[in-house]
């Protein structure tokens, strides 16, 4: 793998309370690419995002961004040194307009016009957006909201994105829009972690891919390799 | 007729200090889950503080409302820090009963230190008399209540829907968790909205001392039951919905005892729970859209 | 086993009462009748606050209204007809009854108006739940203070008989802790205590809800009513304020210090807290220390102190002394054991 890694996992076991979820997880994320981990439900993938975000503590292992060890941080430290984060289900703040919602991240950026930048390139990926940005987020739908949640994620103009299930309940129509605009983030130089559980849509656009099961990651290569395993293909990604 | 129009230019002054109350709770009630009995003791020690000031130092009026809105800043972040910091995750109800704990706790150490005596609270001379509208007696401190209020609010407001500091604020009564991971520094918000709860009790205390020309220890029990009230009525985290309901509240109020015989006055403070029994039954979210999830 | 053992226990417990009855000083007797006083609020209160989840904050209230009850039938008839000018139905002027009836009237009283507070108020979740008992307490008081004709307001009343002993407060005490650790192990209890931890799971397994809660609901305002009666004819007068929200404070603390949830846990927040208060007091007063100094009087110290136990414990133990466990025969082999353990080393 490339040596310049932007995000670094490093035997990181972690979960809730006593309970440990992810047991010795070690991925990268090479700069500039996109990652995808993949899984069924409930083997970990989202616990492995929000201890990279700084949600919940790692219990053993470390967290390098940068060279950085980041574990400990609290979550607005971690988000201030260049991770956006889209949460699984969304999580959009439905009390605040798409603007607000925006405007929420400006928290951690320090001028105007450069807020203004960045609203401005996510404005252009998302037109809708755009066009919705004085409507209470609430009122939107479903595809929109997951926009406005890649939006939110963007507009501090991150190094690392991390996207929790981005095409989950969403029409095949969307998805595909969606996948083409990660593609087009990551060619402004936005590397990704994406989490799926529709590895068809994640290995297209994906150059290296992890599967996880039962907390632990089982299974890693490039998008090809992992097609030609068959056993890895049928059993964890459904397609044939 | 007059004697309605009489009570409800009286009522203003009550409303005004119900609004800048109501409009602090609901602010913490949004971003932390907070029912804070000890806000009431807020207002308590900044109307202290400025009695303090002005009685026993001989300092100038405007020394004494300085010295009050210090006094309730400097006590709201102490609470904050002590008592719910530490607790910060755990129930609304093991909060809630933290915030009764410093209330009592807060209150009985200052009618230790000053008894439980009505205290004088020194009016300056421009703010006394009246002005006469017909049939009607209207005070001149109502007036400069009144106007004070809505002006401070307008900024409050204007903070809350406009900035990027009031947007954090919104976007953390819906979701505090997302909200850090969104890069928002969540405890320093924390620490600017009760800093800001904590100003506009103390705004509350001073008015309290004008309209009343008197503060005591207790005065923060009546306030906090319709500070807490009027939050609900205008949703939680509403901070508008707040204000709008805190005039609902004292102005209903002052009307409800103004029509009342006079052998039942005492039962003025049923007014503020029936209000919270029926809204429950029948509203529970609300006058105005809560801010929180 | 059976029955039988009841035929040692309440003998022995007489004998116990008897001895403390005759040989125990005053001041002790009334720091043990505090305690089981103290006892039977907090064990009651922890039926709804600690098992039910249904934190209540309106026992006061329903002590006032218990209170008043049994103070109308225990009342010297020459107070009742000659001070004060109730307007109360003739009869109930005319008589003093014994303690017994007076307690279960108050008990059952108390016990009503708890159900019926709760019935409207079990819509409500949790906090919104709190903030309505917190409510009756405030309206009770109010009412009470308002209705001279019939509660003499404010003024409250005096001249009451001592009724209270040993023999009804440990009796009381102990029938209520026995019910309790019963109830612990009965369906009711547990399925108590799952709708207090997860109220969407106890409906899943088909707990009727409403009944549960109104069943926790009433039980415990009927100990206790039963706890504001014997406390009223122990300290001889009655005044509606001093049934607020500071009384419930009180007993709140006691049961979060000693852990919700757990009946010994209870007992031993009373305990601490019905001692700390005691030692508190004195002091309160003022004193004067060997005829060196002088401490002044500190009205209030106890509030400020309980106040600061009560954050300190939240903070430092969320869970109390005891947590959600109990101390009973099993705990007891696991201290001996480890006791066992130690010698043997």
């Amino acid at each position: 793998m490339s040596n310049e890694s932007l995000l670094q996992l490093d035997t990181v076991s972690s979960g809730y309370g006593k309970k440990t979820i992810i047991r010795e997880v070690s991925l990268d994320v090479p700069a500039g690419k996109i990652v995808t981990l993949l899984g069924a439900n409930g083997v970990g993938k989202t616990t492995t995002l929000r201890t990279i975000t700084g949600q919940i503590a790692p219990f053993a292992g470390r967290l390098l961004f940068q060279g950085r060890d980041i574990s400990g941080l609290k979550p607005h430290s971690i988000a201030g040194l260049g991770v956006g984060y889209s949460p699984e289900g969304r999580r959009i703040f439905g009390n605040l307009t798409a603007y607000e919602n925006l405007l929420v991240v400006a928290n951690r950026i320090k001028s105007k016009k450069i807020f203004r930048e960045n609203l401005q390139w996510v404005y252009t990926l998302f037109p809708r957006l755009g066009e919705r940005s004085h409507q209470l987020s609430d009122t939107m739908s479903g595809g929109e909201q997951q926009m406005l949640a890649i939006g939110r994620a963007l507009v501090s103009k991150p190094m690392l994105l991390l996207l929790d299930e981005p095409s989950l309940g969403l029409a095949p129509m969307v998805v595909k829009q969606i996948a083409e605009t990660l593609v087009e983030i990551n060619q402004a130089g936005v590397s990704i972690l994406l989490v799926e559980q529709n590895a068809k849509m994640a290995l297209q656009i994906s150059h290296y891919a992890y599967v996880m099961d039962n907390g632990q990651v089982i299974q890693h290569g490039s998008c090809e390799e992992l097609l030609q395993d068959k056993s890895i293909a049928d059993i964890y990604l459904g397609i044939r | 007729m007059d004697y309605f129009l009489q009570q409800l230019i009286n009522s203003l002054g009550w409303g005004s200090l119900n609004a800048l109350m109501a409009a602090g709770y609901t602010m913490t009630f949004g971003i932390i889950g907070l029912v804070n009995f000890a806000h009431g003791e807020v207002m308590m020690v900044g109307a202290l503080t400025a009695f303090w000031v002005m009685v026993f130092l001989q300092l100038p009026f405007w020394l004494g409302c300085l010295a009050a809105l210090l006094g309730s800043i400097v006590v709201g972040l102490l609470i904050e820090r002590i008592a719910f910091k530490p607790l910060r995750g755990a129930g609304m109800i093991s909060l809630f009963i933290t915030s009764l704990a410093a209330s009592f706790g807060i209150r009985t150490l200052f009618i230790m230190l000053f008894t439980d005596r009505v205290k004088p609270f020194p009016v300056p001379d421009f703010l006394k008399g009246v002005l006469l509208l017909g049939n009607l007696i209207l005070f001149k401190k109502t007036i400069l209540i009144v106007l004070l209020t809505l002006f401070f609010c307008g900024l409050v407001i204007y903070f809350v829907k406009y900035t990027k500091t009031g947007a954090a604020m919104r976007a953390m009564s819906y979701d505090p968790e997302i909200a850090g991971t969104m890069g928002v520094p969540t405890e320093r918000i924390i620490v600017v909205v009760f800093a800001m709860a904590s100003f506009l009790a103390g705004l509350a205390a001073i008015f309290w001392g004008i309209k009343f020309g008197s503060v005591r220890c207790s005065m923060g029990v009546i306030m906090v039951v319709n500070a807490f009230i009027a939050s609900v009525l205008g949703g939680i985290g509403n901070v508008s919905g707040a204000i709008v309901a805190g005039y609902i509240i004292g102005i209903g109020e002052t009307l409800f005892v103004a029509y009342l015989p006079d052998h039942l006055v005492g039962l003025r403070p049923l007014f503020v729970w029936i209000v919270l029994f029926v809204l429950l039954i029948f509203k529970p979210s609300g006058l105005f859209r809560p801010n929180i999830k | 086993m059976g029955y039988s053992k009841f035929f040692i226990v309440i003998p022995g417990l007489a004998f116990i009462f008897y001895l403390l009855d005759q040989f125990l000083p005053n001041f002790w007797m009334t720091l043990l009748l505090l305690f089981g006083i103290n006892t039977i609020l907090a064990v009651s209160l922890n039926l709804t606050n600690g098992w039910a989840n249904l934190f209540s904050l309106g026992h006061g209230g329903i002590m006032l209204v218990g209170g008043y009850a049994a103070a109308f039938l225990t009342l010297p008839v020459s107070f009742k007809r000659d001070l004060l000018d109730l307007a109360l139905p003739s009869f109930m002027v005319n008589m003093q009854a014994p303690f017994l009836p007076a307690l279960l009237a108050g008990g059952l009283l108390g016990a009503a108006f708890g159900t019926v507070l709760a019935l409207p108020a079990m819509r409500l979740k949790g906090l919104y739940f709190l903030l309505a008992t917190l409510g009756f307490n405030f309206i009770t008081i109010t009412i009470v203070e308002n209705l001279p004709q019939i509660t003499n307001g404010p003024m409250g009343l005096r001249q009451f008989p001592a009724h209270t002993n040993i023999w009804w407060v440990w009796s009381i005490a102990i029938l209520l802790i026995y019910l309790c650790f019963r109830l612990r192990k009965s369906f009711f209890g547990r399925a108590l205590i799952v709708m207090g931890q997860d109220q969407d799971l106890a409906e899943h397994l088909g707990i009727n809800l409403l009944k549960y809660k109104v069943y926790a609901f009433g039980l415990s305002c009927f100990f206790t009513a039963m706890g504001g009666i014997l406390w009223i004819h122990l300290i001889l007068n009655l005044y509606p304020k001093v049934f607020g929200i500071h009384l419930v404070f009180n007993v709140v603390t006691m049961i979060v210090i000693g852990g919700l949830g757990s009946i010994s846990g209870a007992i031993i927040g009373a305990a601490i807290i019905t001692g700390f208060v005691e030692i508190l007091s004195p002091i309160e007063e003022g004193f004067s220390f060997f005829g060196l100094f002088e401490v002044p009087r500190l009205l209030g110290l106890t509030t400020l102190m309980l106040s600061a136990a009560l954050i300190t414990i939240l903070i430092l133990r969320p869970a109390g002394i005891m947590g959600r466990k109990e101390f009973d025969r099993s705990s007891i082999r696991r201290i001996l054991g480890a006791l066992r353990l130690k010698t043997k080393e």
